[in-house]
């Protein structure tokens, strides 16, 4: 057989190299790409930021749903035991098994693991006011309502979906607005 | 697999063992706070448990690999970043003892006392690496050379950009191997009026003095800055083999041994003023350099010849932000050069001034950015490299077949960043078209990705450079040449000369291990088609003609070079200090290799050079390690401690012989003419150097710093990294350094 080039073989072998570095942080995707804390920090802001219709709330508490295992509960069950929504309201966390779960949550927060059921998250809290923020960088594009991102300071950042928003009957402070990018 | 790349597996696997071993997730302490942060102040939030100490290397925006703001983890390129502080507390006395702490930097004797740049193995200073200060290019118009050795001003250098690998699609011909931007103090970072002095003493002369002088301004979108270094400074002091000037040749030989002290200058002086109204801007930089010729030597065996340097580079650019979205940015650049000649013995010649060589620029460039995740870029640029020669039959300074020459170039680039949420994409090319080799077409392609504490790089870019004006001139394919009658020289010469293409892959790979210190490391090949070559020619007509020593320095296109090899860089920061080290490899041994860049025999004639190692180039060691550490005694007070290991080298030197007789002992070559060269192997050598910074004395207004570089007395020497026939050129002995700064005035600090 003939032998390829030698330039080509290491090309070859660079490209596969780089493929194998990549086919292990795929592996490590449900490690934290964002500090929790930080991640909470702004889950706490929305809950102070965004405005639900008066009708989503049956009881006097507003319920965040984490779907997926992530160390995220550990912070956010220390920040509910904290501090308050809007309007007083106690915080609630849950964490979630089953897409069926997410109704009647105000916050849905998707774990970077469980991203590939945004679409059935999605199909449950259709029409409600729910807000689906997703911790995976690029869900707000596909029907998210938020989703983390790190900005080249290695701040971070959200995307938003305006339409989205609209659509779960949400109002999101201009303030809070401001520290986003809105994709649609 | 090549052996070349079995060692950085071997890195590659110890990254995910760390890898592995790391707890990836921590909850960290919580307070009630931290949940009342402002609003306004979400937008500063750390995405990630980064010391700010660290984070200030990592997550400063760097324009020099994209055109647009992206960290060094981000940046499509392998990117180095050199700090104020950094060269600040390392006292480094030039340019050199700050890039040779990068990766795969090697500096190397070019010709007659010139000291140039290699990169990862490569002789890149023959237009294979751009170097700019402040969006100017600083390579030589005629040659496309740089010329290191106290004379760019380091103490006037807010940072260093650097690449260590190709920027041609978007920076174009010279920027084949690497970038090195340098970004000097301006009003942005430094409002005020400040005056430096430097001193250096070898052990057998004064190393260096220089003057340094800073004073900026800023009132709302006006600035204003001027800065000027001025002073002397020698390359070495130790003893150096020179050969005598063709008319003393005769009489007292070949060369001999002298001393560089006094012997060897090298004389900066530069100006940097730059205004700026609102969206105009104009820069103006004079760089005045002159340096002895080490290579010939008077009577008295001193070196008058010097060599200088007079360039002047202007620029005019507007920004135009039509929309938050769209920026238009023309630029105009004027360069003129002056190389001269002084100290020679013909006395028509000395001080020639008739030589310039200039190159005007028009460059018009778009920055859009539809949306956070797309970054687009294009433009075009048009420049014309003129030079002039009023006396043709003065061959140097330049040396051109005509009075005057006259080269154009267009170019169109491009490129598009797009930031998607699995990877950075980055696509760029340019398409140069040359008045004298057409077209080029240059493109490149880099994926980086960030994945918790990993970032993953994979770059593959193809470079392109017409040969410069002096390449062309002295240009020769070793065919056409003329023999004048008395046979006192070779008096023509003719040859073409192609472009050079080169191709890189690069991948790297990065991992944060905690909150102060991050690992990368990358492996590389590079091959250039056709390269240009510097080098002596000789064949056996001329060395029958002549003599055995006698032929030209031409430039040739060879037919194929590279390298490849790995990098491996070690990054600590903390509030007390920080340490950085690094190691680089390179190796050689299944690439094609220039025959006159080969670690061969002596032979003056190239058919008769045969190669001695395959796995290693001249003048570049296999193996570098550098290190940097520097500690906080106090606030104020900072001890630094810079070395570098520098493997075994091969170079050529001079090979001196005794008086030879025939069989009658009748003297028929005496000593003195009895020089050839010989192949050496240098030992590897440490170069540790200390310096010692107290910053706030005298109402926090005086910085003083004192150090010694060199402390183990190793002297190491510029080898040349080709054939050219010049000897290597001593390191000097240990020097002493002194630095202080004042800063007589500080603007605006009421402001801050």
């Amino acid at each position: 057989m003939r032998k390829l080039p030698t330039y080509l073989r290491h090309a070859l072998l660079t490209v596969l190299l780089t493929a194998l570095c990549c086919v292990f942080s795929f592996q490590q995707t449900q490690a934290q790409s964002i500090s929790y804390r930080a991640q909470s920090l702004y889950l706490y802001k929305f809950t102070r930021y965004v405005k639900w219709p008066e009708t989503a709330f049956q009881q006097d508490s507003l319920m965040i749903g984490v779907f997926g295992n992530s160390p995220i509960i550990e912070e956010l069950r220390v920040m509910a035991a904290l501090k308050k929504a809007a309007g007083n309201r106690k915080i609630i966390i849950k964490q979630l098994s089953r897409p069926e779960e997410a109704r009647g949550m105000h916050i849905v927060y998707i774990t970077s693991s469980r991203s590939r059921q945004l679409i059935d998250i999605i199909e449950q809290v259709e029409g409600s006011p729910t807000l689906v923020v997703a911790e995976r960088g690029g869900l707000a594009r596909k029907g998210a309502s938020i989703n983390f991102m790190v900005a080249e300071n290695d701040t971070v950042r959200f995307e938003y979906n305006q339409t989205e928003l609209e659509a779960h009957k949400l109002q999101v402070s201009s303030d809070l607005l401001r520290l986003g990018y809105k994709v649609k | 697999m090549t052996s070349t790349l079995r060692p950085g597996l071997i890195f590659l696997c110890v990254f995910v063992v760390i890898a592995s071993s790391e707890l990836l997730a921590q909850v960290d302490t919580l307070d009630v706070d931290f949940y009342d942060t402002p609003l306004e102040s979400l937008d500063s939030l750390q995405a990630t448990d980064i010391s700010e100490e660290l984070g200030q290397v990592l997550n400063q925006p760097l324009s020099i690999a994209s055109g647009a703001a992206l960290n060094p983890r981000n940046s499509p390129n392998v990117v180095t970043v050199v700090s104020r502080e950094e060269i600040e507390r390392s006292g480094a006395r030039d340019l050199i003892d700050v890039l040779r702490l990068v990766p795969g930097f090697t500096f190397a004797l070019n010709e007659g006392g010139s000291v140039g740049l290699g990169i990862r193995g490569n002789w890149a200073n023959e237009g294979k690496v751009l170097m700019m200060m402040d969006g100017q290019e600083l390579n030589d118009i005629y040659s496309a050379n740089l010329n290191f050795g106290n004379h760019y001003p380091v103490d006037l250098i807010d940072r260093i950009e650097i690449v260590r690998g190709p920027g041609s699609a978007l920076y174009g011909g010279f920027a084949e191997y690497g970038v090195i931007n340098i970004i000097t103090r301006n009003p942005d970072t430094d409002r005020g009026l400040s005056f430096g002095y430097n001193f250096g003493q070898m052990a057998k002369t004064r190393g260096r003095r220089h003057r340094v002088f800073y004073v900026g301004q800023k009132w709302g979108n006006t600035s204003i800055s001027f800065s000027s270094i001025g002073g002397s400074g020698m390359r070495s002091d130790q003893d150096h083999y020179g050969f005598y000037d063709n008319s003393l040749i005769d009489s007292l030989g070949i060369g001999a041994f002298s001393s560089l002290a006094g012997n060897s200058r090298l004389n900066p002086r530069i100006t940097n003023f730059q205004v700026k109204a609102g969206r105009l801007s104009f820069r103006s930089i004079v760089d005045l350099y002159a340096y002895n010729d080490a290579r010939v030597i008077n009577e008295n065996q001193r070196r008058r010849r010097l060599i200088k340097f007079r360039s002047n580079y202007s620029e005019f650019k507007y920004v135009y932000p039509v929309n938050d979205k769209l920026t238009l940015i023309p630029r105009f650049n004027w360069v003129v050069q002056f190389p001269q000649l002084s100290g020679l013995a013909d006395s028509i010649i000395a001080n020639q001034e008739d030589a310039r060589v200039s190159r005007f620029r028009a460059n018009f460039s778009a920055n859009y950015a539809p949306d956070h995740r797309t970054h687009l870029i294009g433009g075009l640029e048009v420049f014309r490299d003129k030079a002039e020669n009023n006396d043709q039959f003065v061959l140097n300074p330049l040396y051109i077949k005509e009075d005057k020459v006259t080269y154009n170039n267009l170019a169109l680039f491009g490129q598009a960043i797009l930031k998607r949420p699995w990877a950075h994409v980055i696509l760029g090319a340019r398409l140069d078209a040359n008045s004298k080799y057409g077209a080029a077409f240059s493109p490149r392609l880099a994926i980086t990705r960030r994945l918790n504490k990993f970032h993953f790089k994979f770059m593959i870019s193809r470079a392109f450079r017409a040969p410069s004006i002096g390449n062309i001139a002295r240009a020769f394919d070793g065919e056409e040449y003329e023999i004048n009658a008395d046979s006192t020289g070779v008096t023509s010469f003719e040859g073409t000369i192609e472009a050079e293409r080169t191709w890189v892959q690069e991948a790297e790979i990065g991992y944060r291990l905690n909150e102060n210190l991050i690992l990368t490391a990358n492996i590389f090949n590079t091959s250039t088609d056709d390269p240009i070559v510097y080098s002596f020619y000789t064949d056996s007509l001329i060395q029958s003609t002549f003599g055995e020593a006698d032929g030209l320095l031409v430039y040739q296109n060879a037919e194929r070079s590279g390298t490849r090899g790995f990098e491996f860089d070690v990054r600590y920061r903390h509030k007390k200090g920080y340490i950085y080290a690094n190691y680089s490899y390179y190796d050689v041994s299944d690439k094609a290799r220039v025959p006159a860049y080969t670690v061969s025999n002596f032979a003056f004639n190239p058919a008769e050079r045969f190669e001695q190692e395959d796995d290693q180039l001249l003048a570049f060691s296999k193996h570098r390690l550098n290190l940097q550490a520097c500690y906080y005694v106090a606030d104020d007070i900072s001890v630094n401690l810079t070395g570098s290991y520098l493997g075994m080298r091969y170079g050529y030197d001079v090979l001196l012989g005794g008086d030879v007789f025939d069989e009658n002992n009748n003297l028929i070559l005496p000593a003195r003419f009895n020089v050839s060269g010989q192949l050496i192997q240098e030992k590897p050598v440490i170069l540790a150097n200390v310096f010692l910074r107290y910053d706030r004395l005298w109402n926090k207004r005086l910085k003083l710093g004192i150090g010694m570089y060199d402390i183990f007395n190793q002297k190491p020497a510029f080898l040349q990294p080709y054939f050219g026939l010049n000897a290597p050129l001593p390191g000097p002995s240990p020097e002493i350094i002194f630095k202080a700064t004042w800063d007589i005035l500080k603007f605006g600090e009421e402001d801050e």
